[in-house]
């Protein structure tokens, strides 16, 4: 899997940043590559500090204003959408690219009702009124398993649980169909059982609408099932990536390796 | 050092009960957060508590530190009560049992370098004098895995795992006969968690501690306990040995619960066992059976009343007696 096969629905090639502190120059991305396969799942893995999160938010164009890019692209249809401005940005995110982020309950706007949130985010993409939003809306929250989502709509997301609020989310989400799909950490701080039913529904949702997906997870067991390829990234670095069946059962790299034997407890002398 | 399993638990509890006065809309309603646990831990043994969110796992462990009090209950560290003592004979207590809390950021004080958070328990609890507390101090974290450098290091100054070596460190200052652990890793990357698992295992080995090691995470819960009980709603569903919960999980939430685990090698996964909708709200629990509306194999019968604890086996036991009589029927065939 290079960077810039023709499969690919994004690709970065060689992209690097960092942050200016006062002791110097911090590279956070250094020289990363790796496509997204069209109509697959792709998971970013990597432990605290190994960049995942802010190379999902380069993609969206999210990274903070402070992040400085020093090389590479980021390549979608044919541009190079790193170089891109706000104004540029704004016409793909939301409409091409979709994000869902960790903690669903905090990443909802608070005093807005969660209909509001949903119509909102349809009108801004697409050409309907009001009504047909509220429509979409319902259907949405319908398709991600929100129970009674007329009322739902009323409702604001304090009033949601962690599950349903990542329900809500992902109603968001993909309520402008979006091509790409980048899902950060989106059960993390999840109990186990409505982890295994949101994996389940995003999976489904995925592979019903032929979306391409990327997830940003530290856990590999989520990975190994749900995703078809994986970009294993360490200090910034992408240390391994290929497809994920031959990654999770015969790493090359010495961290993949590393990284298996912590998650299957290899290393504990009990 | 070794103890028989009939010698007398390290800690013993008997028919907890932790009952909360919650304001909703103005009116007062009643919360039963922890409804008759009873558990026993012997020295060197490992009990894992283990459930979702808002399943009492942690009020249990607060009941039995006395951080709240309970409602109804017998608490004994090392034969000792503590549900009936004074602040001052519960604050000689804490020389015997000692908690690790979840997030070490929260949990150490932040204006307090290593060496006094490590030092002031053995103020408090020993009669060591401060260049003994200081010697003990330095003991300490070369038991955790940490050096003489990070003794006047403030937590800020340290990572997340180191931050939860300094917890750990703290807790065993007083070699404490029972150590309550509630998620000690649930914050840490996986190459950190397998450090601190390590470290809490070799401490045992040497002090023979008794643990009772609070976890959502199952995979760790498997790798570390000899027991383990699960926790729905306030109330013990099932428990058994390790051995007994991972390989014949009986109760319909012990089967969901561990076949929602993913699982890095396909010969590990379980097929999921599926329970309706999310855990209500524990003020909606009836007087039968916590889970009637999400379980599967729910009867008109586990609705009438509350099922109890009765044995699959002399160390297994589990809280549904839809399926006890089936296992008594696919036996007696």
């Amino acid at each position: 899997m290079t960077a810039t096969e023709p499969g690919n629905l994004l690709s970065v090639c060689g992209f690097s940043g960092g942050f200016k502190t006062p002791s110097g120059f911090k590279y956070v991305l250094d020289d990363v590559s790796f496509g997204l396969r069209e109509s697959a799942m792709t998971a970013i893995v990597g432990e605290t500090g190994s960049g995942k999160s802010l190379l999902a938010l380069s993609m969206m164009g999210l990274a903070a204003s402070t992040f400085v890019k020093t090389g590479g692209s980021i390549e979608y249809a044919g541009a190079d959408i790193s170089t891109y401005d706000d104004r540029a940005y704004r016409r793909i995110r939301g409409h091409d690219f979709a994000m869902a982020f960790q903690d669903a309950r905090a990443a909802l706007n608070p005093v807005i009702s969660v209909g509001r949130q949903l119509i909102d985010a349809c009108r801004a993409h697409r050409r309907v009124s009001v009504a047909q939003a509220q429509e979409i809306a319902e259907g949405m929250l319908r398709k991600v398993h929100v129970p009674e989502p007329a009322q739902r709509m009323r409702q604001f997301p304090h009033e949601f649980s962690g599950g349903m609020a990542q329900r809500v989310m992902l109603a968001l989400a993909l309520i402008c169909q979006p091509k790409l799909l980048i899902l950060d950490e989106p059960t993390t701080g999840l109990d186990v059982t409505i982890q295994a039913d949101i994996m389940e529904l995003i999976v489904d949702l995925v592979s019903s609408n032929g979306m391409t997906a990327c997830l940003i997870t530290h856990d590999l067991g989520v990975v190994a099932e749900t995703c078809d390829d994986v970009v294993v990234m360490y200090r910034g670095k992408v240390r391994e990536t290929g497809p994920c069946a031959q990654i999770l059962q015969q790493p090359e790299d010495l961290y993949t390796q590393q990284l298996l034997r912590s998650s299957r407890f290899e290393e504990l002398s009990a | 050092m070794s103890s028989p399993k009939s010698h007398s638990p390290a800690l013993n509890v008997v028919g907890l009960r932790k009952e909360f006065r919650v304001k909703r809309g103005g009116r007062a309603r009643t919360l039963v957060a922890v409804d008759s646990v009873s558990i026993d831990v012997h020295p060197g043994e490992t009990v894992a508590l283990v459930g979702e969110s808002g399943s009492g796992k942690s009020t249990v462990a607060r009941c039995i530190v006395r951080l709240v009090d309970p409602t109804a209950g017998a608490v004994a560290v090392h034969g000792r009560d503590m549900v009936g003592m004074t602040h001052r004979q519960l604050s000689q207590a804490y020389g015997d049992v000692q908690m690790v809390f979840q997030d070490p950021n929260s949990s150490l004080n932040p204006r307090m370098t290593a060496r006094q958070i490590l030092t002031e328990p053995l103020r408090l609890h020993t009669d060591m004098n401060k260049s003994a507390r200081n010697a003990r101090a330095a003991e300490l974290l070369s038991m955790v895995g940490l050096g003489k450098e990070h003794l006047d290091r403030y937590p800020a100054e340290l990572s997340g795992g180191q931050r939860q070596r300094i917890g750990i460190a703290r807790a065993i200052a007083v070699s404490p006969k029972v150590l309550l652990l509630d998620e000690p890793t649930a914050s840490l990357d996986v190459s950190v968690r397998g450090q601190v698992l390590e470290i809490l295992h070799q401490l045992q080995q040497q002090q023979q501690m008794a643990y009772l090691f609070i976890s959502h995470d199952l995979d760790v819960v498997r790798r570390i306990s000899d027991r383990v009980m699960v926790m729905y709603l306030g109330a013990i569903v099932e428990s058994g040995t390790t051995e007994e919960i991972f390989s014949n999980p009986t109760h319909p939430y012990t089967k969901a619960l561990l076949s929602a685990v993913p699982q890095i090698d396909p010969e590990e996964r379980r097929e999921r066992f599926r329970l309706e909708g999310e855990i209500p709200s524990p003020f909606d629990v009836g007087a039968g059976c916590r889970l009637d509306n999400r379980c599967p194999l729910v009867q008109p019968s586990c609705r009438a009343e509350r099922p109890v604890l009765a044995p699959v086996s002399p160390t297994h036991e589990v809280a549904c007696p839809v399926v006890l009589n089936g296992e008594r029927i696919a036996q007696a065939v």
